[in-house]
This record gives C-alpha cells, sequence and structure tokens, in this order.
C-alpha cells in the first residue's frame, strides 16, 4: 500500500512512522483548523476586515499588522481570517449539492438501467459537451453576480461527476449476494437503494468529494477573481487575490497570504481525501 | 412417507422451466448467441421436503435456484409455488413469494450487507414484513442468533468482524427470520472448512426438523447431500439427467453421469484407491450444446443412437427418474 502512493511516497511513509493514518489526522487538523478560525473570526480578528484606515495604506507587515495592510488600509490579516467563513461555505456547499444531486441520479440510474439509465446518462454527456468552466460562468452570467448563482451554477453542472461515479459502484454492487439477498427478503426498490447500495457505492464519491472541495474552493476563487462571485468589499481569499495583483511588485503581502491560506486549506482537503480513502478501503 | 407425498399438492412445481441468455458474440447484434442455461426442467418439492441439486460447476443449478425464486429472469415454464405460477407473477403475487421462502448464499461476506450490523440486517427483516411488534424486534432477533447458534452479543457486531461460518449462520438466521415455507441455498457450505461445513449442515437439518421448512440445497458435493437431502436430481448442461430418493439414487445410479460422479466422491481409505474411471475432460460449452444426449461426447458407454436428436426424455422408474437411452425401465 505504500508503494501506491507514488506522488509524496517519502513523505507519506516518514509520517507513518508516527503512527496511524497521518494524511487523516493532518488533514482533518487543517481543516479544523480553518474551521475554528472561520467560526472565531469576529473574536480574533484584530481588526474589522472592511474597515479603512487611510493613514496605513500599503503597510508592510509588522506587530501592528501581521499580514501588512492592503491599498485601502485593510488589515489584511482580519480580512484573510474572516475569508476563512466564505471560502469555507464555499467550499461546503459548492461540494454538497453536486453530491446529493449526484449520488441519487447515479444510484437511480445504475439501479434501474434501461431507459431510465440511457436518459440520464444522455443528459450528463450533454453538461459534459460544454467545458466547466465556460458553462458555469454561462449560467452565472444568466443568474447575475454573487455567491448563490455561484452554488446554483455548482449544483447544475457539478454533479455529472458524482452521478458517474455512484452509477458505475451501483452497477456492480447491484448484482452482489447482498443485493440480491436484499431483494429475495422482498424489500422495496427505494429500501435497497437507499440502505443497501448506497451507503456502500459512495465510499469512492465521499474520497471524491474531498478533492473536489479543492477544485470548488479554487473555482470560488475564480469566480471571484473574474467578479461574478463574492462582491467587493468583503473579504474572501479569491477576490483578495484579485485586488492585490496591482500591487504584486511593491506590496506582495497582500496577494501572497490569501494566496497561501487557499493553498493550505486546498492542501487540507487533499490530506483528507487521502487519508479517508485509506480508512475506508482499509475498513472494507 | 413417500405414499403420503404424492397424494398432496407439491409446494412447488417447476415444469419446464428454461432460462436462457443472450450472449454477446460476434461483430454484429444479430449474430448474438443463445447460451441455455437451464433447458426444460420440471422438478417438484413437498412441504418439509429437502431435495438436493447436484452438478458440476455450469451445469446451471444456481441459475435455476435463482430462477424459481424470481431473482434471476426465466424464459419458459412455470414456476408453481403453491398453486400460482410465479413466471407470470404480479407484483402481489411476487410480495407474497418474497415473504415465503428465502436464499442462503455461498459466500456467506458478500450476502451481508458490510455497513449494517448483524442486529440491524436481521431486525430490518422482521420490521419491514412486521412479523413482531417493534418492541420485541431485538428479543426476537436474540431468539434467531440462538437458534443458529450464535451468542446473542453478536447482534452488535458488523460482518467484517465475524468468521465465514459465523456469516454463514447470521445468514441462515435471516433467511429464517422471514419464516419461510421454502429455502433455496445455493452452495451455502461450499466456501466453508470442513468442520464448519458439518456443524452448518446439522444446523440445517435441525431447523427443517424444528420448523419444518422445505429446502432445495443446490451442491456439488455429493457426500452432503447423501447426509441431508431426501431427494436428488442431478443437473448436466441444464437438463436433469436423473432424480430419485437419495438413498436409491446413491445406492444404484442409473444414469453413466450419476455414476461417474458418485465414482469421483473420494474415500478416506488410503488403501482404496480413486476410480480408474474417471470422468474425462470438461463439460462441452452450453453455448454449443452437442445434439441427442449432451453427456455422449464424455460417456464410456455412448451408442451411436445417443448422438441423435431430440435428446432422451426423462423417463421413471417408480420415483426414480433417469434420462438414459441405455438404462431400461423394467
Amino acid at each position: 500500500m505504500l508503494l501506491v502512493r507514488s506522488s509524496h511516497a517519502r513523505f507519506g511513509w516518514r509520517l507513518r512512522l508516527l503512527g496511524g493514518n497521518a494524511a487523516l489526522t493532518i488533514g482533518a487538523l487543517i481543516v479544523l483548523g480553518w474551521l475554528v478560525v472561520a467560526l472565531t473570526a469576529p473574536l480574533i480578528a484584530p481588526y474589522d476586515p472592511i474597515f479603512q484606515d487611510a493613514t496605513a495604506r500599503l503597510q508592510s507587515p509588522g506587530w501592528l499588522h501581521p499580514f501588512g495592510t492592503d491599498n485601502f488600509g485593510r488589515d489584511v490579516f482580519a480580512r484573510v481570517l474572516w475569508g476563512a467563513r466564505i471560502d469555507l461555505q464555499i467550499s461546503f456547499l459548492g461540494v454538497i449539492f453536486p453530491f446529493m444531486i449526484g449520488a441519487s441520479v447515479g444510484a437511480i440510474a445504475g439501479y434501474f438501467g434501461g431507459v431510465v439509465d440511457m436518459l440520464l446518462m444522455r443528459i450528463i454527456d450533454i453538461v459534459l459537451a460544454f467545458p466547466f468552466l465556460v458553462l458555469m460562468l454561462a449560467i452565472i452570467a444568466i443568474l447575475g453576480p454573487g455567491l448563490s448563482s455561484f452554488y446554483i451554477a455548482m449544483a447544475l453542472v457539478g454533479w455529472i461527476s458524482y452521478a458517474r461515479l455512484v452509477r458505475s459502484q451501483v452497477l456492480v454492487l447491484k448484482h452482489a449476494d447482498f443485493a440480491v439477498a436484499a431483494r429475495s427478503l422482498g424489500f422495496g426498490h427505494m429500501r435497497i437503494m437507499g440502505r443497501h447500495l448506497l451507503p456502500n457505492a459512495i465510499l469512492g464519491s465521499v474520497v471524491f468529494s474531498m478533492s473536489d472541495a479543492v477544485l470548488v474552493l479554487l473555482n470560488g476563487a475564480a469566480i471571484s477573481y473574474l467578479g461574478l462571485g463574492v462582491q467587493p468589499p468583503v473579504a474572501e481569499w479569491g477576490i483578495m487575490v484579485a485586488e492585490g495583483q496591482g500591487f504584486i511588485t511593491t506590496a506582495w503581502w497582500i496577494t501572497a497570504f490569501p494566496g497561501i491560506a487557499i493553498v493550505s486549506l486546498a492542501m487540507g482537503f487533499s490530506f483528507l481525501a487521502d487519508g479517508l480513502g485509506e480508512w475506508l478501503g482499509v475498513r472494507e | 412417507m413417500n405414499a403420503t407425498k404424492t397424494n398432496r399438492k407439491p409446494l412447488l412445481d417447476i415444469e419446464d422451466l428454461s432460462v436462457e441468455f443472450k450472449v454477446a458474440g460476434g461483430l454484429v447484434p444479430w449474430k448474438r448467441r443463445v447460451l441455455r442455461a437451464v433447458n426444460g426442467v420440471t422438478l417438484s418439492v413437498h412441504a418439509g421436503e429437502t431435495l438436493g441439486i447436484v452438478g458440476e460447476s455450469g451445469s446451471g443449478k444456481s441459475t435455476l435456484g435463482r430462477a424459481v425464486l424470481r431473482l434471476g429472469e426465466l424464459t419458459a415454464g412455470k414456476v408453481l409455488f403453491e398453486g400460482t405460477d410465479m413466471a407470470k407473477a404480479t407484483p402481489s403475487d411476487l410480495a407474497r413469494l418474497r415473504r415465503a421462502t428465502a436464499m442462503i448464499f455461498q459466500d456467506p461476506y458478500n450476502a451481508l450487507n458490510p455497513r449494517l450490523t448483524v442486529g440491524e440486517a436481521i431486525g430490518e427483516v422482521l420490521r419491514v414484513h412486521r412479523k413482531v411488534p417493534a418492541g420485541d424486534v431485538k428479543a426476537r432477533v436474540s431468539e434467531l442468533l440462538q437458534m443458529v447458534g450464535l451468542a446473542p452479543e453478536l447482534a452488535a457486531r458488523k460482518p467484517s468482524g465475524l468468521s465465514g461460518g459465523q456469516c454463514q449462520r447470521i445468514g441462515i438466521a435471516r433467511a429464517l427470520a422471514v419464516e419461510p415455507r421454502l429455502i433455496i441455498a445455493d452452495e451455502c457450505v461450499a466456501a466453508l472448512d470442513v468442520s464448519v461445513q458439518g456443524q452448518i449442515i446439522n444446523l440445517l437439518i435441525e431447523l427443517r426438523e424444528r420448523m419444518g421448512v422445505a429446502l432445495i440445497f443446490i451442491a456439488h458435493d455429493l457426500a452432503l447431500v447423501r447426509r441431508l437431502c431426501d431427494r436428488v436430481a442431478v443437473m448436466y448442461l441444464g437438463r436433469v439427467v436423473e432424480e430419485g430418493p437419495t438413498a436409491e439414487v446413491f445406492a444404484a445410479p442409473r444414469h453413466p453421469y450419476t455414476a461417474s460422479l458418485l465414482r469421483a466422491i473420494p474415500e478416506i481409505d488410503p488403501d482404496r484407491p480413486l476410480s480408474s474411471e474417471l470422468l474425462p475432460g470438461d463439460p462441452p460449452s452450453p453455448l454449443n450444446l452437442p445434439r441427442g444426449c449432451a453427456f455422449h461426447p464424455r460417456c464410456a458407454l455412448a451408442e451411436a443412437r445417443c448422438a441423435e436428436d431430440p435428446p432422451p426424455p426423462l423417463r421413471r422408474r417408480g420415483d426414480h427418474l433417469s434420462a438414459c437411452l441405455l438404462d431400461n425401465p423394467t
């Protein structure tokens, strides 16, 4: 099992010596850490994230402003902390809706097969025919910029991966003895799908959802960067990077710290996905 | 015993049952070939009786079992369960069949949902079929576990923490929760250790005695069939070639295929070597059945007429049927 972890095998191996599932522990710690930051942001942030101090513009990191200030004199540290709230929300809501829609569609398609499966798979083909980001931008353009439009666009576009994952699992599992047993015991379709097939079919999707959270986070940041997601002056990491890029040569801290925040949360999810996969795999 | 049975209506009457699968063969869809897994099988099982179905892998015995319980498709024929033809079952017929039958599977781990604890798995059956009031489900689960020789404490465990033998007992307990009149056990001990096999067979004998449930025991191990079954049907390439009371079939097989299967049973006695007249080769492909008696290419006694269509029909002598042309009913 160690040998298959090619990309960061050495790292994983060394951490494993500490005992237990290192990837899962690290991933959970990072994500939990950001969750705590998000929840306690109003208490721990030293400044109001949208308060502009015209006398303290573009200050480099120091005692007063640990991450410096931006071109409006807003404290970057406070904005990064507050941004955690929005970005965690983006990665959670941006994953949960596609997950639920995709898992249901996939289960129905795989379980009933035939015409139902054919129709649902053709719908997936249609969605797949468009480039992901272009389709999202189009939907957001129709609905108008904002986070709720982003979530709706995510739900409309993102479910297909989950549907395909769950469908392929259900296709295999519905012929497993325990599914045949459930049928022989006279259980209804909903019970067989919901209680017997889905809990066994979504393991792969749960793992995938963690790496999907990374993509959604980056997507959310990208959409905000393009001005279609979170609207200024709200603190969000993607928008902070966008706003700071004009000053990257003179005030690197405006973009660097939110950038690091995005990378660290993304890494947290990535570790979580790795560890979860291993953990669930062991339990199988 | 036999006299009373023949007078009563059987619990299950399988008439001329066939199961065919379309196999994607050539490059073009209209060239698809047909695999005849079960080919005109007629059998019956009375209440409380145990019928053994034996045959090599690929003889269609599992397919037959699943088709009878309508867990697999069937192409033609009748499956009369308590007088209702389940081959043309309405949803309510099917629900009735499900409430009166159960199945025990070959792989004891695979037959249990890995996400559910033992108590949840058995309790679910009791709840869905409202076998006991909701408050009594736990007590009934304990009772069922004890009935199959397990400690009630196991109800909190998941299958991954149990042995194969324990899982198979749980599979049996779950089947008993339905309070079925017919259980089909599909190779239910083939995946278990020999010592555990004996325990499970003894458990089945005990439960059959106590609950009067009819059992179709699908197996390839003839020694187990001899110990457990009242009657035995021998299948070869989708057809029943011999059927009769177990003792009679084992003592005096009438079909050469049955005879060769019996010769292949290993003996404990090391001084008695295995018969040298073992069956050569593998059975022919069910995609391309031989003409006439499907067994003739491997049969030591085969004559020219054995290769002529139609395949020999089952002929009766007393309670014992055989489908061999060379067998002369007197």
